[in-house]
């Protein structure tokens, strides 16, 4: 596959998850489920004109920096999307999409032949493993409720 | 705390409401008095006695106990008015600040003077310099807490916080001063009667199921009730045995002679504590534990720091380490439990605490580390909400003013308020036992120089003060610090023991009694 098509792959991967978070915030009723929805979407957005932004030249400048990966979405168990689903929950969800996408890019990485190509697919799940990394630092802000 | 200890001194001003700080929390007093005195931090202090802490404040207000909830209702109604409010936090972070601008509009400066006797103008420096600060912090103990309003104080402490942007940053934050050394620590392991380890629901269905797995054992799906709950089931012969660890409610209760009745009632008391301690007196059975200094373990602090506790000398006699205690009682009712050391139980522990997960003995260290920490690559959380709430968006909630369960009148004309001094320890079961410190500080009522004058009492002389609860024979401490009107007795002592006095008045939610608030007659003795 050649630098171009994996960076538009990339594109569409955005674009799916933005239609996911966007349907599930039109779904809802709770505002706050609605904001963190709405919010995700609006994330995947700026990843996709990121993405494009680089598509634009070739994919040459395609570099993220690494993130510590505190490898908090690998504790959790993938929760199912409701429109009742609470709000912890939702951004547990977002954060393993993170996850899955990371691994993703990792195993595409791993497979490839090229030095290009494996280049691109490490700069790529490392994107998502930025991503995983914002989402986990708002779960543990979040999910430990001290409520009694 | 939402916030940790170390970014105290980054607030622009610190507002201290219902904490006696310098008596009661003296590490984090100190901290925030060099700050005042280093020029980083104004501090701001409501209290109904001009505590120490009043004498590092830029501006200090004496308020009528039990009336936060007009006062804080009052700072926002000046901050909405003056447009200081934090627009951007309220519309991106909350919800619900319709109904709360509503609630407070009617809470003018002329008004809360009224109901609490903070002169209007006072209150209107206070929120100026509040609702202008960059950062602030809001820090508060059982002052806010231990009232019929308790939860009502609460959530206007977090109403004002919100309204002014000051959570989730550093330097800012709701931040209760907790009572006790470990009582964080005890309330994040579930000893509270609704909660499992972590805050984690009794009747949960998906919780119940979790940990009915992981102690391999059929739990009640019930919530159990509060202690002062507890106290009037016992009074009422419907509870028949209790099991008290570390606690002495023959000091600590409110109204202690329902709670001394509630005790003898009993047909099985145990009592598991460090010193025959006034409530050991009556028990059936009294198991030896051992002092802070004889064990090995972790107390959680105040900001959610986990430390270590590491075993400095052998307890004496019988006495045992609480979990021996423990493990022994369980398996003379048929379990087998093998623990060998404290390690090995946190470490079980950690397994179904989601919050604690990462914190092993070896990460703890000598610093200790602030949960939440969910594995063992996290490094813990200082401060907290900095993205989000809990629950997504933080909800204002419109709270009206409601009086104490019991104000002055005719026949009882004068506040009766209690707490603690800092040479004293809750009930005095340590603290007591060091004469030194009781020659520091020994029983006492204050009152104000002019009441003091008006009635003929000197200082050091003797004082009748009584309640409808009962009367007690005290000695006098006359200060400027107390305003007209109010008197002030720290509960630590058995032989005057304030809470002969106290009104067994609960909140509705928190079940917590109203310590802070009654009415009381004072005479010569």
């Amino acid at each position: 596959m050649d630098m171009i098509k994996i960076l538009r792959m990339a594109v569409n991967n955005e674009v799916e998850a933005h239609d996911f978070y966007d349907g599930a915030a039109a779904k809802t009723t709770n505002k706050s489920l609605k904001s963190i929805f709405v919010e995700l979407a609006g994330e995947e957005l700026k990843h996709k004109l990121l993405l494009e932004s680089f598509l634009a030249d070739g994919g040459k400048k395609l570099h993220f920096a690494e993130t510590t990966d505190y490898k908090i979405a690998e504790t959790v168990e993938l929760p199912k999307l409701t429109v009742g689903m609470s709000f912890v929950d939702a951004i547990a969800l977002a954060m393993k999409k993170e996850e899955e996408a990371m691994k993703m890019y990792r195993n595409f990485a791993d497979a490839s032949s090229s030095a290009e190509q494996k280049e691109m697919f490490t700069q790529l799940a490392r994107m998502e493993q930025g991503h995983k990394a914002r989402l986990e630092t708002l779960y543990t802000d979040t999910a430990f409720v001290e409520a009694w | 705390m939402t916030n940790d200890i170390a970014g105290l001194d980054k607030s622009d001003v610190a507002l201290i409401i219902g904490s006696d700080t310098s008596e009661c929390h003296p590490v984090i007093a100190a901290r925030l008095k060099k700050a005042a005195m280093d020029g980083k931090v104004k501090i701001i202090v409501i209290d109904p006695k001009r505590i120490k802490m009043a004498d590092f404040a830029t501006i200090y207000a004496c308020q009528r106990p039990g009336t936060d909830v007009a006062v804080l209702n009052g700072m926002m109604h000046l901050i909405i008015k003056n447009g200081w409010e934090d627009k951007k936090f309220i519309e991106e972070r909350t919800e619900g600040y319709e109904a709360l601008k509503e609630e407070v509009a009617k809470f003018t400066p002329e008004y809360v003077e009224k109901i609490s006797g903070i002169p209007a103008k006072t209150l209107e420096e206070i929120a100026e310099l509040f609702g202008k600060a960059p950062t602030a912090a809001l820090y508060y103990a059982m002052g806010i807490t231990q009232h019929t309003t308790g939860v009502d104080n609460v959530k206007s402490t977090a109403n004002l916080q919100m309204l002014c942007g000051n959570m989730g940053k550093v330097g800012g934050g709701v931040n209760p001063l907790r009572g006790q050394s470990n009582v964080q620590g005890a309330c994040d392991m579930g000893g509270l009667p609704n909660v499992f380890p972590a805050y984690q629901k009794i009747g949960d269905a998906a919780v119940q199921e979790k940990f009915e797995k992981f102690w391999g054992v059929k739990l009640s799906d019930k919530p159990g009730m509060t202690m002062t709950v507890a106290f009037d089931k016992a009074h009422a012969g419907e509870m028949k045995a209790f099991y008290i660890m570390g606690e002495n409610p023959m000091v600590s209760d409110p109204d202690l002679h329902h709670a001394e009745e509630s005790l003898k009632r009993l047909e099985f008391l145990v009592v598991e504590d460090i010193f025959m301690t006034e409530t050991a007196q009556m028990a059936h059975v009294v198991l030896p534990a051992s002092s802070p200094a004889e064990k090995d373990g972790t107390f959680s602090n105040t900001e959610r720091r986990v430390q270590l506790l590491f075993k400095a000398v052998n307890a004496p006699g019988q006495a045992k380490h609480d979990w021996e205690i423990h493990q022994m009682i369980a398996n003379k009712m048929g379990l087998n439990w093998n623990y060998t050391k404290a390690e090995e139980i946190f470490d079980e522990m950690r397994k179904c605490t989601p919050s604690y997960a990462g914190l092993t003995y070896k990460r703890l260290g000598f610093a200790g580390m602030h949960w939440p920490c969910p594995n063992e690559e996290h490094p813990g959380t200082p401060v907290l909400h900095i993205g989000k709430f809990s629950r997504g968006l933080g909800l204002f909630t419109a709270i009206p003013f409601k009086e104490p369960a019991e104000m002055p009148d005719k026949d009882y004309p004068w506040y009766f308020t209690t707490g603690r001094v800092l040479q004293q320890y809750h009930t005095g079961t340590m603290s007591r036992k060091t004469p030194g410190l009781n020659n520091l500080a020994g029983p006492h009522v204050m009152i104000s120089v002019e009441d003091a004058e008006a009635l003929g009492i000197s200082n050091s002389g003797k004082v009748k003060v009584s309640t409808r609860r009962g009367s007690l024979i005290t000695n006098a401490f006359v200060t400027k610090r107390c305003p007209k009107g109010t008197v002030f007795m720290p509960f630590h002592f058995a032989e005057a023991a304030a809470n002969k006095l106290t009104i067994n008045a609960l909140d509705p939610i928190a079940k917590i009694p109203e310590y802070k608030v009654c009415a009381c007659k004072i005479e010569k003795a």
